[in-house]
């Protein structure tokens, strides 16, 4: 009799698992593929792929997840290669002034970065004005336009200003975790340039040790949303925003495309993540 | 020299933001090209007790709904976490805990918005809240399974053999070994609320006014003083509080 109470109790608290940290998940997964493929919806007519085909010749489409990967790509990189060049100048001549200022943008939320950032680089922002200032432009129209740009320079500094800052606590971290001064010691009596050392020491050690928060970083900066919302494009936008406006529009036609999107998107992140958690045993 | 110079423009990159945002909430009738020549009033921050007291009220309900979400999330998730040892298969059920995690709120958000339409949640404070706590709890099991390693689980097994009841184990041994763990995971959970814009924007239909729906609002209205305003009160609690957790999580680490 206990023993089958126990198993009533096991089973409940399981159920209550499964109803908070799988089942909504899994069931709006489930929803938007319904929805991709007509079996749910307003407009659904029974089973088709007419919107996963109509998905796939969409160039905008693929234009939206083209942009969020590079977008994503440049970013991490230029953070990773900031944050690199901030640990190794830490390591020759400790740091400890900028090491304090690297904790403030960790308490900035993507809006709020998105927000100054948007104000200081706009062509009436703070940094327009003082280039007016110091006359080396004319007027708000010599400005250039860095902001809801092609190229995303704005979304791109947003990005490096919220990630670069933790790569560098951590790469600090790792370089006294693995006493790299001493290392580097040891490479230079053996006749180590600094640059060999870096190349072949410093640089890979470091990013071996961080492969798995630079991986799922990069999952976040696939994932940019406020960031994109106040300083990307609405041609061509990041995969989010593509998301948000096909399932917000008054258009019915465009939400099982928003749909089947989700549905991509959230296959990504999970192919990208699932490789790393597997190869590094987090589980 | 060179390195200085570095250091500088780098603090600089770091300190531009919150300087911007400090300014502008100091700042009326900012007219291009004016820059340090502008009409200085702290009407926006005085404001906050009468024309912008909704900012106050958003500030207050931010601050409610995190820290209720925080402490229900860190309860529910250590709970989670010891009873998942007791799970064959443990690490595909603590596998379904890192997918809400890893997406984007935003797409978390839109994939429970049906649901929440259906089941009259959507534009309520009470679904925000769930949705939010769908998000949260995942991301605090993860965090908390990280604590029940090898050496965790002996002592609670010796501690059960040398006859201590599993409430006593639990009160006497294992939460004072959790306390930084459960810290950590109180303050991430907190940030992760109160940071929250994508799933209060689409499960809150706008009705729910958060800061973060605060400080967009104020910016689709173009009047990026009273968003920098909501942008400050935002930011400073979390400078506050994390440099209140660095030194009590700080000071627990050292005890254990």
């Amino acid at each position: 009799m206990k023993s089958q109470t126990r198993s009533w109790q096991f089973a409940g608290v399981l159920s209550l698992y499964l109803l908070i940290c799988g089942v909504p998940l899994l069931a709006g997964l489930g929803y938007s593929l319904g929805y991709s493929l007509g079996l749910t919806g307003l407009l659904s007519q029974g089973f088709t792929l007419v919107h996963w085909q109509t998905l796939l010749q969409d160039t905008d489409a693929w234009r939206s997840m083209g942009y969020s990967l590079l977008v994503a790509a440049i970013s991490m990189a230029l953070s990773l290669s900031l944050a690199l060049g901030v640990a190794w100048l830490h390591e020759l001549r400790s740091q400890n002034t900028l090491r304090r200022w690297l904790l403030l943008p960790l308490a900035f939320p993507p809006l709020v970065a998105g927000f100054s950032w948007y104000y200081l680089l706009s062509p009436s922002g703070f940094l327009s004005r003082l280039a007016f200032h110091l006359g080396w432009i004319g007027g708000i129209e010599a400005f250039p336009v860095i902001v809801n740009d092609f190229p995303g320079v704005g979304l791109v500094l947003t990005h490096v200003f919220l990630v670069f800052p933790l790569f560098a606590l951590l790469f600090m971290h790792q370089s006294a975790k693995v006493r790299m001064g001493a290392l580097w010691q040891v490479a230079q009596s053996l006749g180590s340039k600094r640059s060999q050392f870096l190349r072949r020491v410093y640089i890979p050690l470091q990013l071996r040790k961080a492969e798995l928060l630079i991986r799922l970083y990069a999952i976040f900066l696939i994932g940019t949303y406020e960031v994109a919302l106040l300083l990307g494009r609405s041609s061509p936008r990041v995969m989010t925003l593509y998301i948000t406006d096909k399932l917000g529009r008054f258009n019915l036609a465009d939400i099982p495309q928003g749909h089947a999107m989700l549905v991509v998107y959230i296959l990504l992140a999970g192919v990208l993540a699932f490789g790393g958690i597997k190869k590094y045993r987090i589980l | 020299m060179m390195q200085k110079t570095l250091n500088t423009l780098i603090i600089i990159f770091l300190a531009l933001p919150l300087a911007a945002l400090l300014y502008l909430s100091a700042v009326k009738f900012w007219v291009y090209p004016d820059l340090l020549r502008a009409h200085f009033s702290l009407e926006f921050w005085s404001g906050l007790g009468g024309t912008y007291s909704g900012l106050t009220s958003s500030f207050a309900l931010s601050l409610l709904m995190a820290t209720s979400i925080s402490l229900t999330a860190t309860g529910l998730g250590f709970f989670f976490s010891a009873f998942l040892l007791l799970v064959p298969g443990r690490s595909t059920w603590l596998a379904l805990s890192f997918f809400p995690y890893l997406i984007a709120p935003v797409s978390f958000g839109a994939l429970l918005q049906t649901y929440f339409v259906r089941f009259g949640l959507s534009g309520s404070t009470g679904g925000v809240w769930i949705a939010q706590l769908l998000f949260v709890v995942p991301y605090a099991n993860i965090l908390l399974s990280t604590f029940w390693n090898r050496h965790i689980r002996q002592l609670y097994q010796q501690a059960i053999t040398l006859g201590a009841r599993p409430l006593q184990a639990l009160s006497g041994i294992i939460l004072p070994l959790a306390k930084p763990w459960l810290g950590l995971s109180l303050l991430q959970c907190f940030l992760i609320s109160w940071y929250e814009y994508g799933i209060t924007r689409l499960i809150g239909i706008g009705k729910v006014q958060t800061l973060t729906v605060g400080v967009m609002h104020y910016l689709n209205e173009a009047n990026p003083h009273v968003a920098a305003l909501a942008a400050i009160l935002l930011v400073s609690p979390v400078v506050l509080l994390g440099a209140i957790s660095y030194i009590v999580v700080g000071k627990l680490s050292l005890q254990v």
